[in-house]
């Protein structure tokens, strides 16, 4: 092969053939992509990323999630470096002007949450912290409410023409986030008064929906496995606390969580911590997390 | 000198002005080394430091730049600082593609385009070693990555670097004979390569990537050299490991030089089984062929210099423990076997321990 071939090749690969009539929008967790399909934007393509039963933290830049947005025209992201391992550098891959970070074309959808755990004093010593704020608040009807405000924002910037039709139906599915969080709120009132403790942080916002919160973490250091030292402490604190139920992600590790049921005796739940398909809608999958809770506590 | 005592105070200077305009890397590599064939040495020493900068430089092109000194087993020289990448990169002047121009590590194969401090292996396999030297070939040129506007994911990368440096070693370019040395030499035709991936996803955590190399360049003796390899790499994640991490590596180098050829093939196979977060077992196997047995008289005459006379294979379990995202320790056991011509690796088993650290801002990597 010469290099004039090579040379040749190149100019080829050059020649643009892509089209698109769509507004193609891709998403990196799939309760966000949920969000821009309940605004209802005509000739809206929507895709997420991910499947809802990774962990966002430590998904690998997939040469497919590359494919999904190099013709993009908005990239809806949870923002607050959840998924800063592997978005940058896809992007950097894709090479899609559009959707460059600060492009028109690029949505961080925490502009508006009311943020949480922020740590402007950060090091590594701390752990997997996120000194921007937590990062977990799409299992917050309260902060996804929130949230939709800013996709719909970033949506009428590339789709103007439907700027009205978006407000309207913001303005619909915000009421539901409120209508949800009360009806929510009247099955889940309890948890203001019942001890619990998570496996890591992503409860925060949840918890705080219903004026909750976590006694502690299973994990001494976030992202750090437990020592054996640690798991003894905690439990004793679980016992002290009168502790009645650890939440935690389908990605934590099952051996930690069932070796501290077993010094405790204190049940767990481990559920998907994003929209994954096998709940029909945000909704279907916020009655599913209340009801596997009800369902540990009570009985 | 100068250079790298300039760079390493420059942080102090940047952040005062601004803490997000630049972002800084820098990480070891520390090796320790036993071998039971007594000639080979011993040693537990820092075999690589990195210090990384790279930012945006405007609204089109970022820079990176990146100084490093080296070490080889049994040295005693002071490591030298050396210009490993400095390059502009830019994936906006053209839609779908990525730029490089300066210096950088050729975008071939799957070690090639990696620094040490990321490879699955703690050192190069044989074939690397021989065809692209101890970690990469690095030179100065352009490169070109553009996605192809298919359905599904096909990359096209494609490079022309001035072919002056091809395979380095760290010993070898700071010798004083660097001068005489044929490959730091302008060659005849400079170095140009080719590597078109694709990719299959099984889910969003688990797929192959797959690419066709090709690597050509004509020496300034007139021995044109062409490499075809195939990398292939299977990820298996789960959360922050990998239950499975399968990679595979296979090239030809034809070696044409006064109308004779040789074809030399060599490869590696290496697969790690995650157990936790913390815990991985690997296996390792390596092996290299070069056409034919020659004696070693025409060995020591060819201007290659083949060190593997005839053939040689590795075979290794790898432990792998992953302290944090930023700190590794692995230890693999191998045993080497084969005809070499100065018997450096020959019925050689080795106990290789390898410490990696980083600290700063990494920049990320495509799977």
């Amino acid at each position: 092969m010469s290099i004039n071939t090579l040379v040749l090749i190149f100019i080829l690969t050059l020649i643009p053939v892509d089209s698109f009539s769509e507004t193609k929008v891709v998403t990196t967790l799939p309760e966000l992509k949920w969000i821009a399909q309940e605004l209802k934007v005509p000739q809206l393509e929507t895709i997420s990323l991910l499947s809802g039963s990774e962990d966002p933290h430590f998904v690998d830049a997939s040469p497919s999630f590359v494919l999904k947005i190099k013709n993009a025209d908005l990239i809806i992201v949870n923002g607050l470096q959840l998924e800063m391992g592997w978005v940058p550098s896809a992007i950097e891959k894709a090479g899609n002007s559009k959707i460059q970070f600060q492009a028109k074309g690029y949505c961080d959808a925490s502009e508006y949450v009311e943020k949480a755990q922020v740590t402007p004093n950060y090091n590594r010593s701390m752990g997997d912290i996120h000194p921007q704020g937590n990062p977990h608040y799409t299992l917050s009807l309260t902060q996804m409410s929130l949230a939709a405000k800013k996709i719909a924002e970033c949506l009428s910037s590339v789709a103007p023409t439907y700027q009205e039709l978006i407000q309207k139906n913001l303005s619909k599915l915000q009421n539901d986030f409120s209508q949800k969080l009360k009806a929510q709120k009247e099955k889940l009132s309890f948890l203001s008064e019942t001890a619990l403790m998570t496996y890591h942080l992503e409860f925060v916002y949840y918890l705080k929906d219903y004026s909750g919160e976590s006694k502690g973490t299973i994990e001494k250091i976030p992202g750090v496995l437990p020592s054996s030292s640690h798991l003894f402490k905690i439990s004793k604190l679980a016992k002290e606390k009168n502790v009645k139920l650890v939440l935690a992600s389908i990605t934590h590790p099952r051996k930690y969580l069932e070796k501290f049921r077993s010094m405790t005796k204190i049940p767990f739940i481990q559920m998907p911590m994003h929209l994954t398909s096998e709940y029909k809608s945000y909704w279907d999958y916020q009655d599913a997390l209340a009801a596997e809770i009800i369902k540990n506590v009570k009985d | 000198m100068k250079i790298f005592l300039f760079i390493f105070f420059l942080p102090s200077i940047a952040f005062a002005q601004n803490p997000q305009l630049i972002q800084w890397f820098a990480g070891a590599d520390l090796i320790g080394t036993g071998n039971s064939q007594e000639e080979l040495s011993n040693d537990f020493f820092v075999r690589e430091f990195e210090l990384s900068a790279f930012s945006q430089i405007d609204h089109v092109w970022q820079g990176s730049l990146t100084m490093s000194m080296h070490k080889d087993a049994g040295s005693i020289d002071q490591p030298t600082a050396e210009v490993h990448e400095a390059f502009l990169f830019s994936n906006q002047a053209i839609n779908n593609t990525n730029i490089k121009i300066g210096r950088f590590f050729l975008g071939f194969g799957r070690l090639n385009r990696f620094h040490r401090h990321d490879w699955a292996l703690s050192e190069a396999p044989t074939y690397h070693e021989e065809f692209f030297g101890e970690e990469a070939v690095r030179d100065e040129g352009v490169e070109i990555s553009k996605l192809l506007a298919t359905d599904f994911y096909l990359d096209l990368t494609m490079g022309i670097t001035s072919g002056k440096e091809f395979v380095h070693s760290h010993s070898e370019s700071h010798s004083e004979d660097e001068d005489e040395d044929h490959e730091t030499v302008t060659p005849q035709v400079p170095t140009h390569y080719l590597r078109l991936a694709s990719f299959t996803e099984f889910s969003t955590q688990r797929g192959i990537e797959y690419a066709l190399n090709y690597v050509g360049r004509t020496d300034n003796a007139g021995v044109k050299s062409q490499y075809i390899g195939l990398d292939f790499i299977y990820k298996n994640k789960f959360s922050k490991f990998y239950k499975d991490l399968l990679q595979l590596e296979v090239w030809n180098r034809a070696t044409e030089e006064e109308g004779e050829i040789h074809n030399d093939i060599g490869g590696y196979l290496y697969y790690e089984k995650g157990f936790d977060q913390n815990h991985a077992l690997g296996f390792l196997v390596d092996w290299y062929t070069p056409e034919g047995a020659h004696d070693e008289e025409e060995e020591e005459e060819h201007s290659h210099g083949f060190e593997v006379e005839d053939y040689f294979t590795e075979v290794g379990m790898v432990y792998s423990y992953y302290n944090s995202e930023f700190m590794r320790t692995r230890l693999t056991l191998s045993h080497g076997d084969g005809l070499t011509i100065d018997e450096k690796r020959r019925d050689n088993t080795k106990l290789l321990l390898q410490m990696v650290f980083t600290i700063g801002a990494h920049p990320a990597h495509v799977y």
